[in-house]
């Protein structure tokens, strides 16, 4: 071994991990860093159609909506990025309490339904996501099934074992769905909950994340499962064989929101990402690049497409404030009475 | 007996050691234990009451043993059938190499790899279960799956460590009881199970501990009915947000943990049954096999290396086709996605790796050479201390981190150095052990030879200790560049937009369905891995004294 | 157990025995190649000879642990060829005891009755017997760990001797213990095997050792067995000069036979005629010969009548002797000289006669 010494094969190392950190660029204020909870392929058109409108670089990561916002409060006192960009709304309200976010109503605020938007401006959507039945063509005509149409149909002995959905624990999916079930039973706990019990006994697992079930499905190793239609859509492109219908009793949707992080150290150009992400100009783009949300600004057409499918689905407006309320509540009993039920 | 080492050079890295362990060891578990225990008004230890009354996480806690003990007893034996059969069985060297080949691969791949295969096979529309047995329905989710999955997983652990024990064994011992007349059966029942029961105690409570951190695999296949604690922990901060309760699970986690690290030192370590004398005179062959017990255990081995490569040939086709189990057509585009959106994901890993791989094997190396040659007050304790984060559960270590590096004094997380830290304080351990072990068998009358010769402490190591020990040194680096590569239960709380990491890739491609991606990526890293230790034993061959068989395995010889 | 045995010794007679094995290097090597011998009942015979001369190779065919590639084994009436080792009823000592460390002693020397599935009561009388016999009395519950190099010496011995083997097998058992202890324990080795009176195969490279304790020797080299004979036959007859320098030590002469006759031969070597009273070994007048003399048989005189002059070139004092080199023409001579009160010793440098036995000189071709 040639004769490196100790100390200077130390001070090499040093002098290499300090090169390759002087290689990042500097935190510029024509930088900003953003935490997406959309996938990479979803969020990057956008950040390029921004760097294009104004110039400013975007550089940015991909958690899971729970691992965000995780991320976040852990870096409360100093805090990372700037912005947090979509994710369902109720992830957004968990940070409030935390101190994460700073309120900031952009331009299009005021056009904007009162479920897209937090009354103090600490979020604001940029889309909106209805919740499907998704389920397996070939598992259907094995059974001999029409894709379930009625939220009843689940219960079908047909699908023991063979459903996937949602963990409430760890997913905004979950939540969006336990909150639809309450609201096509008025509101009715008891019988919500009655339902989700006898549901309980033909799911094979509730996931850990909201789109989790959707390969099983895609495979057929599971029958069908209930996801947000931007997943479903996402497996169906992907080449599986899969079918999308709604239950005529109802079924909710859930907000894509954005914020603006609390001790950003750009926030300038922060406003201008979120600015830019509640108007026409980003939501446009959804329909060209195959992104299925629907867009909460209300100038802007859904894709034609995604129009058809949603044609006829009727869709629940779930109160946010009532969701924010009881949330935990709900969450908790649903843990107590229905993951945990004997099967 | 404690003396001060009077060596300016070694009291200098001695201090320097002791200031790193401090920093990246110790100051991260304190930031930890302080976040556990502190609540509105301070220190106090409801947090950790709420998490204990939770009856799903005691639920969780019981599980977490009850896996790890399954695991420890089936990868025991599974890795005792394959040492056995690879020391005794008279097989050729090309058969031992194909043995050893299957037995790398879950060593030196990506999480989620066999849980994913499992759930293809053994799913209610199964490979195995549906299309070749017929069995509908068939749930792949559970304990038995989990259990199943770690088992193929780390079972090359406990094989790598019950080889060498084999191999060394006095096959005198068998010839003397075989002499006696007993029979073959006999023999094994009463001399050599009895005198590898050390060796397995070892690879039993290496599984066990292994199984305890495990986080990816029962993330995939544990279902809602089996909760464990490394998961629980993950769940409780990313999913309700509650990152002093993931403190707390991850610190119910370090009780098991601490018992099988004590236990492997303190009681296994003292039973070892070192030949009672020196001389063992030429070296005997020990008795043969019946050729129809060979036979069997050849193909009991062949047949679990087969189900290996089977997993693995999935993956590589999940890698080639365009949608795995919708669309079969031939595809390159998986790896064309890989080298181009996922580059910078590829690049950040191999920089991080290239980075870690000679820092973490120097430090092993420096470590083990202090402690096993050099006395000086508190020892013991740098040997303890170094196997802190090792011994932990890579989701604690993980949170630690987070926790300890976003505010000053250190404010390191979002850099590529956290990582680098997290690697090389955790995976280095093995090329500390290596070190001493090796060590042990080298005289010390050798380096008091160039001391008297003149040489400085420093020059000795360097041109003395150093080339002698450079089995051990390899081992460090393949370690720690296989588990750079592999690694995830730790650094999932470490990535940041700056740096990112192959394995956060993998389990987002698989989050978001996108199985050829993540099926590509594993592909590349086991290629990757595979090519660099390759090359380090080469490397070794050219540079190194002759292989001598204990820390080559390590490599996987 | 303390007293005769209870079955007769065997005899052990091997036939034409071959072991090869392929070599890295050498390609197919012999490590024994055609030995036969044949072992008497109750005799102790030592396979002698350097390392790598096949003794072991051979103990071990003996043994059952490997498996000859030609020839025969026969134990008493059987043919144990192929027989497997665990069915030939032999003790095997080993160089390193082997002696199973988690065991207690009790268990260790009860080994191979419980294998043969003795009552309790009968193996815990026999242990107790062969512990007395070895002098380990009381150390029934030890561990091997905790016993010195000669006490577990014993236990290996009272291993293999407690099921009362037919043959008994040594190893080299001595070569891990100090030279004192290696003495003792030789003699009590022999004791018991004659007490026992079990046909006994000893390996050793000592030739000090083998010719203390055995009734005959074999002298191995390179596979091949050299010469058999008791120690006094090997050492005053020696077949050959590796016979001759592996037992004891030896001065080889070159000569060449002036004369023969009736009893007589004349030897002219180094420019004298030497007389020897003996017969001429089967050589002809003329023929090239190599005279073997032993050290302590050769007097150094500082003027002799016929002896061969030559000069001292070292002197060792060794208390009980002094050992000399002496320069005569070409050849150093090793000469030895037992102390006496009164003897004439010399000092490096001077000139002296050396005075070589007149009769009983083994005779090698030259």
């Amino acid at each position: 071994m040639r004769a490196l010494s100790f100390s200077r094969a130390c001070l090499a190392a040093a002098g290499l991990i300090a090169a390759i950190e002087a290689a990042q660029p500097a935190y510029a204020a024509d930088t900003l860093s953003v935490y997406s909870i959309w996938p990479e392929n979803y969020a990057r058109p956008m950040f390029d159609a921004f760097e294009k409108a104004s110039g400013i670089n975007v550089k940015f990561i991909r958690f899971s909506s729970g691992e965000a916002l995780a991320r976040l409060i852990a870096e409360k006192s100093n805090p990372r990025v700037d912005v947090l960009f979509g994710g369902p709304v109720e992830t957004f309200a968990a940070g409030i309490k935390e101190n994460i976010f700073e309120p900031y109503k952009p331009p299009s605020f005021g056009l904007l339904q009162p479920r897209f938007k937090h009354p103090d401006g600490y979020w604001t959507a940029i889309a909106d996501d209805p919740l499907v039945f998704m389920s397996n063509r070939v598992f259907l005509a094995e059974h001999k099934l029409k894709a379930p149409s009625s939220w009843d149909d689940l219960l079908d002995p047909a699908y023991r074992n063979m459903l996937q959905m949602a963990d409430a624990r760890t997913s905004g999916t979950a939540v969006t769905r336990i909150f639809s079930i309450l609201e096509v039973n008025g509101r009715d706990e008891e019988k919500a909950f009655g339902f989700m019990k006898k549901l309980r006994q033909n799911v094979q697992v509730y996931t850990k994340s909201g789109g989790g079930g959707t390969l099983p499905v895609g495979l057929g190793q599971a029958g069908a499962g209930i996801f947000f239609i931007v997943d479903a859509l996402e497996t169906r492109n992907k080449g599986y064989d899969i079918e999308i219908s709604f239950p005529r009793e109802g079924i909710g949707s859930s907000a894509e929101a954005v914020a603006l992080v609390n001790g950003a150290h750009n926030p300038d150009g922060a406003r201008k990402l979120i600015d830019f992400a509640t108007s026409p100009a980003m939501q446009s783009l959804f329909a060209p690049h195959k992104i299925n949300f629907v867009p909460a600004h209300p100038e802007v057409q859904t894709e034609a497409g995604l129009a058809a499918i949603l044609k006829d689905a009727h869709i629940v407006p779930i109160d946010e404030n009532f969701a924010g309320a009881n949330r935990k509540r709900l969450v908790d009993r649903w843990v107590e009475e229905v993951l945990n039920a004997k099967q | 007996m404690r003396r001060f080492a009077r060596d300016p050079l070694v009291t200098g890295a001695i201090v320097v050691l002791w200031a790193l362990l401090a920093i990246f060891i110790l100051y991260p578990l304190a930031a930890l234990l302080v976040r556990a225990f502190t609540g509105e008004g301070g220190l106090t230890l409801r947090p950790f009451l709420t998490v204990v009354a939770d009856a799903s996480n005691r639920r969780a806690f019981a599980n977490s043993l009850l896996l790890a003990l399954l695991v420890g007893c089936g990868g025991t034996l599974l890795a005792f059938l394959f040492a056995y059969t690879a020391v005794r069985a008279r097989l050729g060297a090309r058969m031992v190499a194909a043995l050893d080949a299957a037995n790398l691969l879950p060593l030196i791949s990506p999480p989620f790899t066999i849980s994913v295969a499992i759930l293809f096979s053994f799913g209610p529309r199964g490979f195995i279960t549906y299309r070749l047995l017929g069995i509908g329905n068939f749930t792949a989710y559970g304990l038995t799956s989990t259990a199943l999955a770690e088992i193929v997983t780390y079972f090359p652990i406990a094989y790598l460590t019950l080889r060498p024990v084999l191999a060394a064994a006095d096959p005198n011992m068998e010839n003397a009881a075989f002499s006696m007349g007993a029979s073959r059966w006999r023999v094994f029942r009463t001399v050599t199970l009895p005198l590898a029961v050390p060796g397995i105690a070892n690879a039993f409570l290496l599984l066990f501990a292994a199984s305890l951190a495990d986080f990816a695999t029962p993330l995939i296949l544990a279902g809602n009915a089996f909760p464990v604690l490394p998961t629980q922990a993950y769940l409780q901060i990313t999913g309700l947000f509650d990152l002093t309760g993931g403190a707390v699970l991850s610190l119910l986690l370090l009780l098991p943990a601490a018992a099988v690290y004590l236990l492997q030192r303190f009681w296994v370590g003292r039973r070892s049954y070192v030949t009672v004398s020196g001389k063992v005179g030429p070296r005997s062959n020990a008795i043969a096999l019946t050729a129809a017990a060979r036979l069997l255990l050849i193909a009991a081995c062949a047949l679990v290396s087969l189900a290996i490569v089977y997993f693995y040939a999935l993956l590589v086709y999940a890698s080639v086709v365009v949608a795995f189990g919708a669309n079969h057509a031939w595809t390159l585009q998986h790896y064309h996605v890989i080298f181009t959106e996922g580059l910078p994901a590829i690049y950040d890993t191999l920089i991080i790796a290239a980075i870690g791989m000679p820092l973490g094997g120097l430090y092993g190396v420096l470590v083990g050479y202090l402690v096993a040659r050099r006395r000086f007050a508190g020892r013991h304790a740098m040997e303890v201390v170094t196997m802190i984060n090792y011994a932990l559960p890579g989701t604690i270590v993980g949170i630690a981190y987070l926790i300890a590096f976003n505010a000053p004094p250190l404010e390191i997380t979002g850099t590529a150095l956290i990582i680098i830290a997290c690697y090389v304080f955790r995976y280095s351990p093995t090329g500390i052990r290596a070190t001493v072990a090796q060590l042990q068998q080298i005289d010390r009358s050798i380096e008091e030879a160039s001391l008297g010769l003149g040489a400085r402490s420093g020059t000795t190591f360097r041109r003395i200790t150093l080339p002698l020990i450079m089995p051990a040194f390899f081992a460090g680096l393949g370690v720690v560049f296989i588990r750079s590569m592999t690694a995830i239960s730790a650094t999932i709380f470490l990535v940041s937009i700056g740096w990112t990491l192959i394995t956060v890739r993998i389990l987002e491609n698989m989050t978001e369905v996108a199985l050829g991606p993540a099926a590509a990526f594993s592909v590349f890293v086991i290629v990757v891995v595979i090519a660099v230790v390759a090359g380090l034993r080469v490397l070794l061959s050219r540079v190194g004294a002759p292989g001598d068989g204990t820390v080559e395995t390590v490599l996987g010889r | 157990m303390a007293n005769a045995p209870v079955l007769a010794p065997v005899a052990i007679r091997l036939a034409g025995i071959s072991k090869r094995f392929g070599h890295r290097v050498k390609g197919e090597v012999y490590a024994v190649r055609e030995v036969s011998l044949a072992i008497a009942p109750g005799e102790l015979l030592t396979l002698l000879g350097p390392s790598g001369c096949g003794k072991t190779t051979t103990l071990r065919m003996i043994a059952g642990f490997e498996e000859p590639d030609a020839g025969t084994i026969v134990i008493g009436e059987r043919d144990v060829t192929h027989l497997m080792a665990n069915e030939r009823n032999i003790g095997f000592v080993f160089q390193n005891y082997a002696l199973f460390p988690h065991l207690s002693v009790f268990e260790n020397v009860a080994y191979g009755l419980r294998v043969q599935k003795r009552p309790p009561a009968e193996i815990a009388r026999a242990v107790g017997d062969v512990l007395a016999l070895v002098g380990l009395a009381g150390y029934e519950h030890q561990a091997p760990h905790q016993l010195s190099g000669g006490e577990q010496q014993r236990v290996a011995l009272a291993r293999a001797i407690v099921f009362r083997p037919r043959v008994l097998l040594f190893d080299e058992p001595l070569s891990n213990l100090d030279a004192r202890l290696r003495v003792q324990m030789r003699e009590e080795i022999r004791d018991l095997q004659k007490r026992l009176g079990v046909t006994t195969v000893y390996v050793t490279h000592d030739q000090e050792e083998a010719m203390a304790i055995s009734d005959r020797i074999a002298v191995m080299d390179r596979g091949e067995i050299v010469q058999v004979g008791s120690a006094e036959a090997l050492y005053h007859s020696p077949a050959s000069e590796f016979v001759a320098r592996f037992i004891g030590r030896a001065n080889l002469l070159a000569g060449r036979i002036a004369a023969v006759h009736a009893d007589r031969l004349e030897i002219s070597l180094a420019g004298h005629v030497l007389a020897l009273a003996q017969g001429n070994a089967g050589f002809c007048a003329g023929a090239a010969v190599r005279l073997v003399v032993r050290p302590e048989l050769i007097a150094l005189q500082a003027r002799a009548p016929h002896g061969l002059r030559g000069t001292v070139v070292s002197r060792t004092f060794l208390g009980e002797k002094a050992e000399y080199s002496v320069r005569v023409g070409d050849q150093v001579l090793q000469a030895s000289q037992y102390t006496r009160p009164g003897g004439v010793s010399f000092q490096p440098g001077d000139a002296v006669d050396l005075v070589l036995p007149q009769e009983g000189v083994p005779i090698l071709p030259g």
